[in-house]
């Protein structure tokens, strides 16, 4: 008889344990099917680590590459140079996975269930977006690891690893943003792989895979601009260089804004959707 | 009408059937192939188009070597997607109304190859066109063109076997969706990106050995004005080799599945 | 307001059953763009009914349940459930339970899961989600299936299960949306089996269907729709007796004419005497529920000592009452009975009879 006084009385379940049943409810889908959650964003960015630090640490040799800003005289050289970037792959490949159920709740009547229950809308994408940074770490931990035993830098240990990986997750809430938006619009569960080549820009068009000194002019100008750009950046010096200098609180700033900005954009699209009927 | 032109027909009507499906969902069928291509080719060439100033390069500019590969890899990308359909029409009793037909059984699997096929075409020669626009060599004109997007056809429909023959035997959605993914390892470690003489050890091994780098090798050379005839035989046979046997599995999974109960 | 204790062997909540109605309409309408939806519809539901909606493929029924569920917002009128306005979305979202056409639930949780995960977003604690998922699995008869994923649940299984989901906060209102529609006879049975039950718990139950013999059987009151209006409204036996036709077809080896003459006179105004195709007399009566009178004009024939060689009193059946009100049959095979109420059609409603069942919407006058 408590309980049922307690039903009416309480409005709907507290922002922290609704965002916990959500989070939870993605976790236990994943862990159910893992190949697409955990193994398929880390694969492309885990085959572009093995081939390009095999392959393109020659690109070291090419004339005028210097002028780039390639620390050379390093032991590992473009490797080094390579690792803290391409492991932004994990989130710029990968992200965006919880953004498939979230499309096929809306699209059958589960997340008009859901709404009738009293929890906030905006819960379902916070849930959602932290489940997504967890979502990341195995391949971000593989990707390093990967990484690293082909030649990568790690003079930083530890603390360095710990940084990086928190930019990972950092930089795959922001871009999970995108996806939600998408799939509240369409509410096509297929958003994550329509959307998944535009990682690929975001990657190649940064300091993420060479120095900026070594793209033609227009490429470069987009690079500067590009905001994976400070992440790898602050990633780089995360690994290679002083972790504590100016880049770091930069980027996590930059990455923390970016994160409000798109969940905003995505609660507004979510609730102008839930108001239209 | 005689029996090869029925079949014919049939398979004609399934082909338009399928097309017909495809156009509804463009963007997985055509766009996205397409526009990653695109992507690899322009993108690489910003990255990493100085490795081509590396003594020993055998091409101009990076991205006379990499265009072969990025036309084939459109084919690569959405693929298994017809294979999705026939399984779609399997669970929704739409195969069986058609077996119910007058039409010959394979016609179903003929036309929706045929369509594959057909539908490689669109993106393989976009990124080809692309390419050359952005100053890859095409030294054998048009008739090389041609010779190009014939292989990437070959690809195509060899590659979907896989799928086909995942569809029939497993009848498993996921499990057809899982193997998109196998293009990756394939497509890298070739000789996509770099000569095998520009490759530690291991790789040039993977990569000699990898059935995909004769087609791709043999599409380069076209490409670049010197067919390796070498490479193009063994590239096609390669490819016969794998269609004979994806299909051939499929085919009598399929008759087994569409023989009366 | 009292919530109710679905819990299997918990009787009626105390003070329900009295009050204020469950759910009050007033002139509710929704337009979508020139199309009108649901048209000034008016009714009050009191607590502890079933209330049936019955109406045709596209006739508003689930736009009604989304207003009144607030998924959807009118374009004019009023609603209120247990007296909160239906504007007022948080209030009256506690005192309802839901289940639409579609069954929503998540095909990958199991049971159990999708329960607690529905219990936690409700505001129940672990350990109470936890007991509350257990309570209205066992009402609804899948305790033993709590650990099955939901994807290899049949039709049948996932309605229940939605069903348990929408009673997860014990709500007095439930508004389940054509809640047998797809399902095979045995799984509809058991379905009608728990809207019984947690009639019989207190609830008050809205239900919207296009199965006249799930209206019949379950509804006290039900009201007919058309085009997103009410055409009638009332129990089933007083639509059939106001809008339907009693048919006596009597055949004999006697004299032809006979029971004519027998009757003539005796038959009131409303009443009609015609031999149809097979040389049968058949007699319509005004009410569609005519037994009595049925008898009085048999007791009649018997006395003339006519004997029968065939000899049938068909009371009307819900079909023929949607028929005559709404002009056209409910839909192919949505008569959803298996023979045993009657409704087959051949029961003398079109053409057989003296009536034309002609769309007069009166239902009170033949064309004769």
């Amino acid at each position: 008889m408590n309980e049922s006084r307690n039903v009416l009385e309480a409005p709907g379940a507290t922002a922290g344990r609704a965002v916990g049943l959500v989070f939870r409810r993605q976790a236990t889908a994943a862990l159910r099917d893992p190949g697409p959650h955990f193994v398929l964003p880390a694969l492309p960015a885990l085959l572009m680590t093995v081939v390009f630090t095999a392959l393109f640490d020659r690109i070291g040799d090419a004339p005028g590459y210097d002028a780039g800003g390639l620390d050379r005289s390093h032991a590992g050289g473009y490797d080094a140079f390579l690792i803290p970037g391409v492991v932004m792959l994990v989130a710029l490949l990968g992200a965006g996975a919880t953004s498939a159920s979230l499309a096929a709740d809306l699209r059958s009547g589960y997340f008009e269930r859901l709404r009738l229950l009293g929890a906030r809308p905006g819960t379902h994408l916070t849930g959602r977006l932290l489940f997504e940074a967890v979502r990341l770490l195995p391949g971000t931990a593989v990707v390093l690891g990967v990484g690293l035993v082909f030649g990568g830098d790690n003079r930083n240990g530890i603390v360095g690893l710990a940084l990086v990986t928190m930019l990972v997750a950092m930089l795959g809430m922001a871009y999970s943003g995108v996806f939600y938006t998408v799939a509240i619009r369409t509410t096509d569960p297929q958003t994550p792989f329509q959307l998944q080549p535009l990682g690929l820009p975001l990657a190649f068009l940064s300091t993420a895979l060479v120095p900026l000194g070594v793209m033609p002019g227009w490429a470069e100008t987009i690079a500067r601009w590009n905001p994976v750009s400070p992440v790898v950046d602050a990633s780089r010096q995360a690994l290679t260089g002083d972790p504590w200098a100016g880049e770091l609180p930069g980027a996590v700033a930059l990455l923390a804004g970016i994160i409000v900005a798109t969940h905003a954009l995505a609660s507004l699209t979510l609730r102008r959707r839930l108001a239209g009927s | 009408m005689t029996a090869a032109r029925t079949f014919l027909r049939d398979t004609g009507l399934i082909f338009t059937r399928t097309a017909r499906e495809a156009k509804g969902n463009a963007g997985l069928a055509f766009v996205a192939p397409t526009l990653l291509s695109v992507f690899l080719i322009v993108l690489f060439q910003a990255a990493y188009g100085q490795i081509a100033e590396v003594s020993g390069w055998p091409t101009d500019r990076f991205i006379d070597w990499v265009a072969p590969g990025a036309v084939l890899l459109s084919v690569f990308v959405g693929a298994g997607y017809t294979a999705g359909g026939l399984l779609r029409d399997a669970d929704s009793g739409y195969l069986d109304r058609i077996r119910l037909l007058p039409a010959h059984p394979a016609t179903v699997l003929a036309g929706k190859i045929g369509f594959e096929a057909a539908r490689a075409i669109i993106p393989a020669t976009a990124v080809l066109l692309v390419a050359i626009t952005l100053g890859a060599d095409n030294r054998n004109g048009l008739p090389g063109g041609i010779a190009v997007i014939s292989l990437a056809v070959a690809l195509a429909i060899a590659w979907n076997g896989i799928f086909y023959y995942s569809a029939l035997a497993t009848r498993n959605h996921a499990a057809v969706l899982g193997l998109q993914p196998l293009f990756m390892p394939v497509v890298m470690f070739s000789t996509f990106w770099v000569p095998p003489d520009f490759m530690p050890g291991w790789y040039a091994t993977v990569a000699i050995w990898n059935p995909f780098t004769p087609t791709l090798d043999a599409t380069r050379s076209i490409m670049l004005g010197a067919t390796d005839w070498a490479a193009l035989g063994t590239g096609l046979g390669l490819l016969a080799m794998l269609a004979l046997l994806t299909y051939g599995l499929a085919g009598r999974h399929y008759a087994a599945a569409t023989a009366a109960d | 307001m009292v919530t109710i204790n679905y819990a299997v062997g918990a009787g009626p909540a105390p003070g329900s059953g009295q009050g204020s109605p469950a759910i009050e309409v007033a002139h509710l309408t929704k337009r979508f763009g020139p199309a009108v939806a649901v048209d000034d519809v008016s009714f009050t539901v009191e607590q502890g009914e079933i209330f049936g909606y019955l109406g045709r493929n596209g006739s508003g029924k689930t736009t009604t349940v989304r207003m009144l569920a607030t998924l959807t917002r009118p374009t004019s009128g009023q609603a209120r459930i247990c007296g909160a306005d239906i504007t007022d979305a948080r209030r009256v979202r506690r005192l309802i339970g839901v289940t639409m056409q579609e069954a929503a639930l998540d095909e990958a949780m199991t049971a159990g899961e999708h329960l607690r995960f529905v219990a936690g977003l409700s505001g129940l604690g672990r350990a109470a989600a936890r007991r509350r998922a257990e309570e209205v699995l066992e009402v609804v008869g899948l305790s033993r299936d709590a650990e099955v994923r939901i994807g290899a649940f049949s039709g049948g299984m996932k309605r229940r299960l939605d069903i348990a989901s929408a009673l997860i906060s014990r709500p007095p209102v439930l508004f389940l949306d054509e809640p047998t529609t797809g399902l095979d006879p045995q799984s509809r049975r058991a379905v009608w089996e728990e809207i019984r039950t947690l009639q019989a718990s207190g609830a008050t139950v809205f239900l919207t269907t296009q199965y006249l013999e799930e209206a019949d059987q379950l509804a006290g009151r039900l009201a007919i729709v058309d085009a997103g209006a009410i055409v009638a409204e009332g129990s089933p036996r007083k639509l059939k007796a106001d809008h339907g036709r009693t048919t006596i077809t009597v055949a004999h080896n006697g004299v032809a004419g006979q029971i004519e003459s027998t009757l003539k006179g005796d038959l009131l105004a409303d009443e009609h005497l015609a031999t149809d195709g097979s040389g049968r007399t058949v007699i319509t009566l005004s009410s569609g529920t005519g037994g009595e009178r049925a008898l009085e004009l048999l007791a009649r024939i018997q006395g003339a000592g006519i004997s029968p060689t065939h000899l049938a009193v068909t009371e009307t059946s819900l079909e023929d009452v949607f028929i005559r009100l709404t002009g056209t049959a409910i839909g192919v095979g949505a008569s959803g009975s298996d023979g045993a109420s009657g409704s087959d059609g051949a029961s003398g409603s079109d053409g057989a009879s003296g009536s034309d069942g002609a769309p007069d919407g009166t239902g009170g006058e033949d064309r004769r």
